[in-house]
């Protein structure tokens, strides 16, 4: 099969135009019928997995990366799953989409914390300072994250660098387990997994990526990955219980395999190379690969199986197989062609972790394609019912507060089954706080504690309620602030409601010693937890710092001045937050300085009403700048910007509900700082650096793809020529040209290139000829090679010998007087007559004077057969005499001087060989 | 690209010194190895199976290297084994933390190399596994 030719530039061209062809698609969601808006259809999809889900290789509607999130998972709103929400949007669902996909994940990731990465960071405090004081300054100051609940960092304290006058920690990043992501009010689970479990990207590498692929190694990576399916099928049933666990029965689970990695069969990987001898392979790297694809869709498949089958459920997971999209669209992985219909990325992106992941057709007509499967059955929350709900108690328990801890005591079940009856979903935390017992003197106070982390057990709950106790406390005010702060240390869920129920009578030390907490800082932190709406129950003089952070948060105080209405008014507070909006903007925003970005608050909904005003805070200063129709704002920055967005949703009864999400805008929209940036004007996330040159692969002019392939490695299409070396074994003698000949031939009548490969110390008159002779300077047995190259990869080689005598001569032996077995005796000075005989290959006999060149002779101790001295020549050939049939006789007049010595004589011809011409002489 | 053909090519991309970098899969792969839970023998398992990778080290997203060890245990016997596992691991040094809704993940540094361990079962098929993988470089 031969490829059309395609330029690299005019396959760039063609995708550009497809791209382009695709914007309106990215912006406004796939053609249907939107149901009627006043339709409630609350919906939570949560997408887990890898590369094939994060978003690697999306672009927004200009064609530019928009990468989001932590670094290295390579997030993008633009993916399938987006597309596919925005599709859900558009039939009516109210759709609170979290992507905690993350490139490279493995199955273990969506249940277990991640290794990402470490750094070191230096702490600058006196030697003495504590370990455990460096620790958490470094994980305040150096080690944080913008992403609490996803992303998290853990230190490690490691030495005091006295050079540098700095303590030196180690931070290391996690990501957290994926599935943390997935609760009661989880609807829909989107997920991939199983491909970097079996090392998809050392397949790509191995089989496809030119300079790195092999023939041997990509062998022994699929293989390697054949036998590691049953390892991903296991871990996919166990990852589809987890998910059951975590959710509720009727929550459902879309698993979406991965496509085929090549479009078709015929590509072949082989190495051959000439070294001592020849070595080659071959390797259907395409089939084998396919052939994993399809073994890997099976494993899936009865992962599904199993899946359903434990939760007793038919519809729990639905298997989402594309391969059959795809056909036709996958990488044409030979060098210097590619498949113009691609929706695969060939190797062709600078950032190498895009290339054989979706290009932006891809993920658009992957989105599509799961519109087609609805919400896989998913209910969602159902009109009229309440959202779920987050709420954590944060209460004074100092000693004045006796009668209404009592009464919260009392009205606990009450609040359970207000619960119950008004959340989707719901998850109580209990925190107490008092004062720091420094300040009060008494050791039994403290500035917070937590009583019971998130919980959705009803007993477990009560039993916090009631097991309150109350201390000392000393005077007003109290640690309000730390007792929030201990609550928005937990986990708690994206995309729900979020209520802090600070209860007290007492007001907050504002700015609180020890900690620094203030107001400002508590409203900070509870907007970047999206946001938790603190609300107060002031049951005495907790006054205006209640008031404060209500505000701030969007939350309200109410008052009880009698332990017989705290019950009242906490269940005024659940009514208020399950009848408030829910609103809903995503998890994070990356933009260009001077470029619109668009905020997305359709997944906000009123739980009994509409939302009637959507109002703006883009810069994080309190003050909402701007109110839209609706819920989309396009905004465009005029500076830099890093911080919250906050939207204030308000409904038609005056509820309100806040949402918020990060945003970073700079020149490149990757949220990297310009002046750690290593490519600062354009956007790269993951500060890709292969050659560690410290300039970003994307504006490295030194950096760029390979287009060759390493020495030896070729690409092969279709079935290979035909070599055979005619007439072999050959034979010769040194120095004399030896005809080789050769014939080859190729299934598919492609020309095909012959070259002949001679071992060390022969060569060929003309290697690209089939009929050609070969010459060999010494005598020996030598390989020779005749390779076949069908111009298309396919090389095979044909492997031939061929025996070298030494010379054209064939030395028949010393005659009398000479023996060649034991020395001979002879007087220096006297005259010895050497005789012998010589005949040539064909057995004539050679009767040319030039045969014989001279006698040379080295001494040697007597009785030893090795020579102790140089050779020395004798003077002349004057005393030669050709005694007919091939017989010869030197007269060899020897010198006076080897008197009493001992030598080594050796018959020299113009063949250059003397083995078996010596002969010893003894003389006196 | 295999090392053994210790090949010398010209090529001007960086690449190359990356590709150089590739023996360390196997370092990785023999670190955990070294690790006794990488050959621990399950009292009362039925059957045992072992499958390993070296994993990628780049370019790009570094896969994790990884050694497994699946038992098949006697039926119902998954719980027990968890524990079993998971005891072993925890006197091997390992740090734990439970694992929903099945087993236990964890940490240990294995000759400066970060590792992480994962100990899950199915019930139905009475399997357990001990994984230990690392992502570092």
């Amino acid at each position: 099969m031969r490829a059309a030719g395609i330029t690299r530039d005019g396959r760039r061209s063609l995708l550009a135009l497809a791209v382009l062809g695709l914007c309106s698609a990215l912006v406004v969601p796939f053609a249907g019928t939107a149901r009627a808006a006043v339709e409630i259809n609350p919906l939570k999809v949560v997408l887990l997995g890898d590369s094939y889900a994060a978003g690697n290789g999306a672009r927004d509607a200009d064609g530019d990366r928009n990468y989001e999130g932590p670094k290295g998972c390579y997030r993008s709103p633009t993916n399938w799953a987006s597309q596919y929400v925005d599709w859900l949007r558009s039939q009516g669902y109210q759709v609170t989409f979290v992507n905690r996909a993350c490139s490279g994940g493995v199955i273990a990731d969506y249940t277990s914390r991640r290794h990402m990465d470490d750094k070191r960071v230096a702490i600058f405090a006196s030697a003495s300072t504590p370990q455990d004081e460096i620790v958490q300054q470094a994980l305040d100051e150096e080690c944080t994250t913008r992403y609490a609940g996803d992303e998290a960092y853990t230190a490690e304290y490691e030495t005091f660098d006295f050079v540098l006058g700095a303590h030196v920690v180690k931070c290391d990043r996690w990501m957290e387990p994926q599935i943390d992501a997935i609760g009661e009010d989880t609807d829909l689970v989107l997920m991939t997994g199983g491909g970097n479990d079996v090392n998809f990207a050392e397949i790509v590498k191995q089989c496809f990526a030119p300079f790195y692929r092999d023939p041997g190694d990509c062998r022994d990576n699929v293989d390697n990955a054949r036998q590691g399916l049953d390892d991903v099928e296991n871990d996919l049933v166990g990852a589809f219980a987890a998910i059951r666990a975590a959710s509720r029965d009727d929550t459902k689970v879309a698993l979406v395999g991965y496509p085929y990695l090549a479009n078709n069969d015929d590509f072949e990987l082989v190495f051959h190379r000439l070294g001592f001898f020849w070595e080659s392979d071959r390797y259907a790297a395409a089939r084998e690969v396919r052939e994993l694809g399809r073994q890997g869709d099976a494993a899936q498949g009865s992962a599904v199986e199993r899946g359903n089958s434990a939760a007793g459920d038919p519809g729990f997971v639905t298997f989402v197989k594309i391969k059959d999209l795809f056909a036709g669209h996958e990488p044409k992985p030979e060098l210097g062609t590619g498949n113009p219909d691609r929706w695969i990325n060939e190797i062709e992106q600078l950032v190498l972790i895009e290339n054989f992941h979706y290009n932006a057709i891809g993920h658009h007509e992957l989105g599509y394609y799961l519109s087609q499967f609805g919400p896989f059955g998913a209910l969602g929350a159902g009109t009229g019912i309440g959202s779920a709900v987050d709420l954590a108690f944060v209460i004074d328990t100092t000693g004045s507060m006796g009668d209404d801890i009592a009464a919260v005591k009392a009205a606990a079940n009450a609040i359970i089954d207000r619960l119950e009856g008004g959340a989707q979903s719901y998850r109580v935390a209990v925190i107490d706080y008092r004062d720091f017992p420094e300040r009060t003197g008494d050791p039994g106070d403290y500035a917070s504690h937590l009583d019971l982390d998130f919980s959705s057990d009803p007993a477990a709950i009560r039993d916090a309620i009631n097991g309150l106790d109350l201390g000392y406390g000393g005077d007003t005010p109290e640690t309000a602030w730390s007792g929030l702060t201990e609550a928005f240390s937990l986990s708690w869920r994206p995309g729900v409601k979020k209520v802090g129920l600070l209860f007290g009578d007492a007001p907050a030390l504002d700015p609180e010693p020890v900690t620094g907490h203030t107001s400002q800082s508590i409203i900070a932190t509870a907007l970047a937890i999206d946001p938790v709406a603190i609300y107060g129950i002031d049951t005495g003089f907790a006054g205006q710092t209640f008031r404060d952070v209500a505000a701030g948060t969007g939350g309200e105080v109410l008052v009880a001045p009698s332990p017989s209405q705290v019950g009242d008014r906490i269940g005024q507070v659940l009514d208020t937050a399950f009848a408030s909006p829910y609103a809903w903007i995503g998890t994070g925003y990356n933009g260009r300085t001077g470029s619109p970005v668009r905020f997305d608050a359709s997944g906000s909904y009123d739980p009994d009403g509409e939302i009637v005003t959507w109002e703006w805070d883009v810069d994080g200063d309190g003050t909402y700048d701007t109110t839209t129709p609706g819920p989309e704002l396009v905004h465009t920055y005029t500076a830099d910007y890093s911080g919250l967005v906050t939207l204030r949703a308000t409904d038609d009864t005056g509820h309100i509900g806040l949402a918020t999400a990060s945003v970073d805008v700079s020149i490149d929209g990757d949220g990297i700082p310009a002046d750690t940036d290593n490519c600062p004007d354009v956007h790269n996330p993951g500060q890709e650096d292969d050659d560690a040159d410290g300039i970003g692969d994307l504006c490295d002019p030194d950096w760029s793809l390979p287009t060759t392939d390493a020495d030896g490695v070729g690409v092969a299409i279709g079935p290979p020529p035909t070599a055979t070396v005619l007439d072999e074994p050959y034979q010769g003698i040194v120095g004399q040209p030896v005809a080789i000949a050769g014939e080859v031939a190729d299934p598919e009548g492609d020309t095909v290139t012959v070259t002949w490969y001679p071992a060390d110390g022969c060569t060929v008159a003309a290697p690209s000829q089939l009929s050609t002779t070969i010459v060999c300077t010494a005598p020996g047995t030598y390989p020779l090679f005749l390779a076949a190259d069908d111009g298309h990869g396919g090389v095979v080689a044909d492997e031939a010998t061929i025996v070298v005598t030494a010379g054209g001569y064939v030395f028949g032996g010393f005659e009398q007087p000479i023996s060649v077995d034991a020395p001979n005796a002879a007087t220096a000075g006297r005259t010895i007559p050497v005789k012998w005989s010589l005949h040539d290959a064909s057995g004539a006999p050679v009767d040319d004077p030039a045969s014989f060149v001279r006698i040379s002779y080295a001494t040697t101790p007597c009785g030893s057969a090795e020579p102790s001295g140089d050779p020395l020549p004798t003077e002349s050939n004057a005393g030669l005499v050709y005694l007919g049939d091939g017989r010869w006789q030197y007269n060899w007049k020897t010198p006076k001087s080897l008197a009493n010595r001992c030598i080594i004589a050796t018959l020299e011809l113009n063949d250059g060989a003397s083995s078996g011409r010596q002969f010893v002489v003894d003389f006196t | 690209m295999r090392l053994r053909r210790g090949m010398t090519i010209a090529v001007g991309i960086a690449l190359l010194a990356v590709a150089a970098c590739g023996g360390g899969d196997s370092d990785r792969l023999a670190t955990l190895r070294s690790d006794p839970m990488a050959d621990y023998e399950l009292p009362g398992a039925v059957d045992a199976r072992d499958t390993q990778s070296a994993g990628s080290t780049g370019p790009g997203v570094p896969s994790p290297a990884k050694v497994r060890r699946t038992f098949t245990v006697a039926e119902g016997g998954v719980p027990d084994a968890l524990t079993t596992l998971a005891d072993a691991a925890r006197a091997d040094g390992w740090t734990l933390h439970d694992r929903a809704p099945n087993g236990y993940s964890g940490e240990k540094t294995i000759d400066d190399l970060l590792a992480q361990i994962v100990i899950a079962g199915i019930d139905a098929d009475d399997i357990v596994w001990v994984e230990i993988s690392t992502r570092d470089r």
